[in-house]
């Protein structure tokens, strides 16, 4: 058997392809479990002990993995696509984003990693024009009906990628090393929020719910787990930031709790715009959007808050963010 | 970094205790994972879940990834590791020889099963080099960086590998 046969060969036995919505079933996992670095114990415990815990957290990440896998897998849908209906907008509005999305990209650079980095003004001055212009070019283009709720936080989420980014320049001239390394975090973290929402909007995401209900489950049971105060290790951000645990003194572990609630609650954003609600649910599926985004902004605020140290601000942000949380919860009921 | 994500960018935040990092340094990597775990474990869900271990364990152990060396094939090492304690941790089930989900029934299909259980019956080194070889069509210097050989092994052991499937492979009928 030649070389070109082999290859042929193992390629039609094993030819198999992820499904839809695998990789995101790991990143949710991977970015809201309980695992943490491996450092070394700086109180070791004896042996038994320590692995009764060890195996108590392992068996805590499996369940909530298993949990998480079964119920996407278990809808495996295998379109991409978002509601794009008959709008005859929709291709124009998605060709926008594709081009934004591109103009955005190519003006990045791999500048303004540390504080001392001399390319960061330069990199700065290039990549927020990108970023206005795309704001801009969302202001004045039509949004297609099902894509306004994702639209909108879009635009939330890329004018906060802009203070970010000019917070980065303003501690930078300030030399501090604190507020610059803050800034730079939180301007990555919209770039890791931003890319999800632009594909979902373009259609080329992979679905994250099989259906409507699918969706709302998904939603549903996130929702109540944080709000009933028995949060598994994914519902935990929501739930830190829900329950009052103040950021004044606390900026970190907020800002890591607001980034995972943020990417939490994307998954559901995104659920909902890929499945559309059917006819008979649309004002109760419109008001459970409008609260998640509603949370998701609140969520912006707090990040705003602690960009500029206002802590007390980031505690009413904390509050806006329960309002809407309960809000969403409440939602269910209706459905 | 800013807004702009290179690898070396991406490890060096999720050394530093990134998740959100880290998961997006996987997603390039994440098919060809995937397709490896497949391939040695031929069941998707296990794929899937092997794929999602390896990924936790990869996080665990990212401060052993060095800045400058490449994430793929020390992911896809660890991808492999996971297999090889998945394909341990089932040695008492019933292996399936059917078609895999989401397979057309083509006319080559029994040749299919037929390699796919040749695969099963050879041992988890022999199979992996053969998978990164043939499935993955990986040059031997990338499967001598993923095994940590060197290019000349790694054409040895692949050479090794078919000596060992072709008998089973005619045994069983099919042509090699």
């Amino acid at each position: 058997m030649d070389e070109q046969t082999l290859f042929d060969r193992f390629h039609e036995a094993l030819n198999m392809e992820p499904r839809p919505g695998a990789y995101e079933r790991m990143r949710f996992a991977l970015t809201n479990s309980p695992v943490v670095l491996k450092k070394r114990p700086a109180h070791p415990m004896r042996w038994p002990k320590m692995g009764l815990r060890v195996a108590a957290v392992l068996t805590a990440v499996v369940i909530l993995i298993a949990f998480i896998a079964a119920f996407l897998a278990s809808h495996h849908a295998v379109v991409g696509s978002v509601p794009a209906g008959q709008d005859p907008s929709v291709k124009a509005y998605q060709a926008m984003l594709k081009s934004e999305y591109g103009a955005m990209n190519a003006a990045t650079s791999n500048n303004c990693n540390t504080i001392d980095d001399t390319g960061c003004l330069a990199a700065l001055n290039k990549v927020t024009p990108a970023l206005q212009h795309w704001v801009d070019h969302l202001g004045s283009t039509q949004t297609p009906s099902g894509f306004v709720v994702l639209d909108g936080q879009l635009r939330r989420h890329l004018n906060q990628a802009i203070k970010d980014l000019t917070a980065v320049g303003a501690y930078q001239r300030a030399n501090n090393q604190k507020g610059f390394d803050f800034a730079r975090s939180a301007a990555v973290y919209e770039r890791a929020w931003i890319d999800p929402a632009t594909f979902a909007l373009e259609g080329t995401y992979p679905k994250v719910a099989g259906s409507y209900q699918d969706a709302v489950n998904l939603a549903r049971q996130a929702l109540e787990a944080c709000i009933n105060s028995t949060p598994a290790p994914a519902d935990l951000a929501c739930a830190h930031l829900s329950q009052q645990q103040t950021c004044a003194g606390a900026e970190t572990r907020c800002e890591t709790d607001v980034q995972a609630a943020d990417t939490w609650l994307q998954t559901f954003l995104v659920g909902l715009t890929q499945n559309p609600a059917p006819s008979a649910l649309a004002t109760k599926g419109a008001k459970l959007l409008a609260d998640l985004a509603q949370a998701d902004t609140a969520l912006l605020g707090i990040t705003d808050a602690l960009l500029s140290g206002d802590s007390a601000k980031a505690d009413l942000g904390q509050g806006s963010f329960t309002t809407a949380i309960l809000a969403a919860g409440a939602d269910f009921s209706y459905m | 970094m800013l807004f702009h994500q290179t690898e070396s960018d991406l490890v060096r935040s999720a050394r530093a205790g990134d998740r959100i990092a880290f998961a997006e340094l996987l997603r390039p990597e994440y098919r060809t994972a995937l397709r490896l775990a497949c391939g040695l474990l031929q069941d998707i869900d296990e794929a899937e879940d092997a794929v999602q271990e390896a990924a936790f364990t990869a996080w665990r152990r990212i401060g052993n990834l060095h800045e400058g060396s490449s994430l793929r094939p020390w992911f896809l090492g660890i991808v492999a590791n996971q297999c090889r304690s998945v394909k341990r941790s089932r040695w008492w089930s019933v292996t399936k020889a059917e078609p895999l989900e989401g397979e057309a029934p083509t006319a080559d299909l029994e040749a299919s099963i037929d390699l796919r259980r040749a695969l099963r019956r050879i041992g988890h080194d022999e199979r992996l080099v053969l998978v990164l070889r043939y499935y993955l069509d990986m040059p031997f210097e990338e499967i001598a960086t993923t095994l940590g050989i060197t290019p000349k092994a790694a054409r040895t052991r692949v050479e090794r590998a078919i000596h060992r499937l072709k008998p089973i492979m005619r045994v069983q009928g099919a042509a090699v």
